[in-house]
């Protein structure tokens, strides 16, 4: 494609208004280059900011925790006076912050094959799963049949 | 809730072993079949013994190593829970364990001079930890044909789960033998197998298994999987640099500094359990939600005897607040 030299502006159509036309365009796109600059370092400047929280909160060792027994999103946590309990129920996030999100087999532990042994058909496959019932409170003076402490 | 159950309880692995059977006439087979359960489980899997599998494998690593099905199974169950924990629990720990002191069998350890009882007490002296790469996403492990692969100058520690896995499976095996319902405990993790009593399984949760029955805790009832606790009060010794506990942080190698002196965790097996209840140690905080979002019933006990119930762990109806032991 050639070049083509703009045209000289003939003295007839040199008039204020003109001029004052032509400068207010002028000055309209580079306020527009301006914008589309702002816009695009913002954007930058968010995803570089996203990305180093990304790699500190990988590399950071969370601070000692508090005691109260944080719970995630939808989680409800209360003090039952007197009893110095606390209880959380309903659903936790799925980010709880720890550093040990869990992973459902992205990386690591390589495992190749599943037969040659018996593992106890299908047991321990998969996240650790709830009991088929949930502990209940024993009544009053029942005689335990064994203890459960840290040994 | 029956009362005619039998009890056996023997010193075992470095911890005490409990069975106990629903039919009182069964006990004694019962028993032969744990022993011989965890007699195996010792062979495969003790980082203590020198003619243990685990021994030969930990001196092999670089090597692809063909191991029996018993420590294919341990080292699975091992794999499993770091990846569902996100590396909280650490079957790769064995190295780090040796440096923070913990070599040889706990009973030959030197006592802590500190008094037990804080969640954070134990984690050690000194400035701040180091950052730890963890290995376990490396172990290589071809269950097909039963080889490991230890990256170099990793050693393997199954501690954590191989206790729980030596309950689960001795507990299955004493039902098979004796034909009832059986418990089984070792140190503290439990897991039941066929038909509970009438009422289910009582069992006392406590800060330390091997402590009286009067201690401050809670009495629930399971009829089925296992429950599990895990603390830093107990297993504590003492180091050159003060005194330590057993469970390490995987992010540093040191033991860990926690908002939870003891955990509790009721799961479809003691494997699970147990998961869950070094998980939770090391987690800290956030093991709340994570253990909501697996539905686990927990029973968390703070620093200072203050507990907090999880999900499904029953409230008690009456209640004492515990006292920390410190």
């Amino acid at each position: 494609m050639r070049n083509i030299a703009p045209m000289p502006i003939p003295p007839h159509e040199r008039s204020p208004l003109a001029e004052a036309a032509r400068a207010a365009s002028t000055r309209d796109a580079a306020v527009r280059r301006v914008r589309s600059a702002t816009r695009w370092l913002l954007a930058g400047a968010i995803g570089l900011t996203g990305a180093l929280a990304g790699v500190v909160a990988q590399q950071t060792v969370p601070a000692k925790a508090s005691t109260s027994g944080s719970s995630g999103s939808g989680s409800t946590a209360a003090e039952s006076s007197g009893s110095g309990e606390a209880a959380a129920t309903g659903q936790g996030s799925t980010d709880d912050g720890s550093g040990y999100a869990e992973d459902q087999g992205t990386y690591g532990g390589s495992e190749e094959g599943s037969q040659g042994y018996d593992d106890g058909s299908g047991e321990y496959q998969g996240a650790p799963q709830a009991p088929q019932q949930a502990p209940q409170q024993a009544p009053q003076y029942t005689p335990p049949a064994a203890s459960s402490g840290a040994s | 809730m029956s009362l005619r159950h039998a009890t056996a309880t023997w010193r075992v692995l470095g911890t005490s072993a409990t069975v106990v059977t629903a039919d009182p006439g069964a006990l004694a087979d019962a028993r032969v079949a744990v022993e011989h359960e965890l007699d195996a489980i010792d062979l495969a899997a003790s980082r203590f013994r020198d003619d243990s599998e685990l021994t030969a494998l930990n001196a092999a690593a670089g090597s692809a190593v063909e191991v029996s099905a018993l420590l294919a199974q341990a080292i699975h169950v091992a794999l499993r829970a770091a990846r569902h924990t996100g590396g909280a629990v650490d079957p790769t720990l064995g190295a780090e364990l040796v440096r923070a002191g913990y070599d040889r069998d706990f009973a030959e350890l030197p006592p802590p001079v500190q008094a037990a009882g804080m969640g954070d007490g134990g984690a050690g002296a000194g400035g701040a930890p180091r950052r730890r790469v963890p290995a376990w996403p490396a172990v290589r492990l071809d269950r097909a044909r039963r080889l490991v692969t230890l990256p170099p100058g990793v050693a393997l520690d199954l501690g954590a789960t191989a206790k729980a896995l030596a309950a689960d499976r001795a507990a299955r095996a004493a039902h098979a033998t004796a034909g009832c319902g059986v418990l089984v405990s070792l140190g503290g993790d439990v897991a039941v197998a066929g038909p509970p009593p009438a009422g289910g399984w009582a069992i006392r949760v406590t800060d330390d298994h091997a402590g009286p029955q009067e201690a401050l805790g809670q009495t629930v009832t399971i009829r089925s999987g296992g429950l599990a606790t895990s603390g830093t009060t107990v297993r504590r010794w003492q180091a050159d640099d003060g005194p330590r506990h057993h469970i390490l942080d995987p992010r540093t190698g040191a033991p860990a500094r926690t908002t939870w002196r003891t955990a509790s965790v009721a799961a479809a097996s003691c494997v699970d359990a147990n998961t869950a209840t070094t998980a939770a140690i090391v987690m800290g905080a956030s093991a709340a939600p994570w253990l909501l979002r697996h539905g686990l019933p927990a029973r968390l006990v703070d620093a200072r005897g203050r507990v907090l119930l999880v999900g499904a762990w029953p409230r008690r109806a009456e209640v004492q607040p515990e006292r920390s032991a410190a």
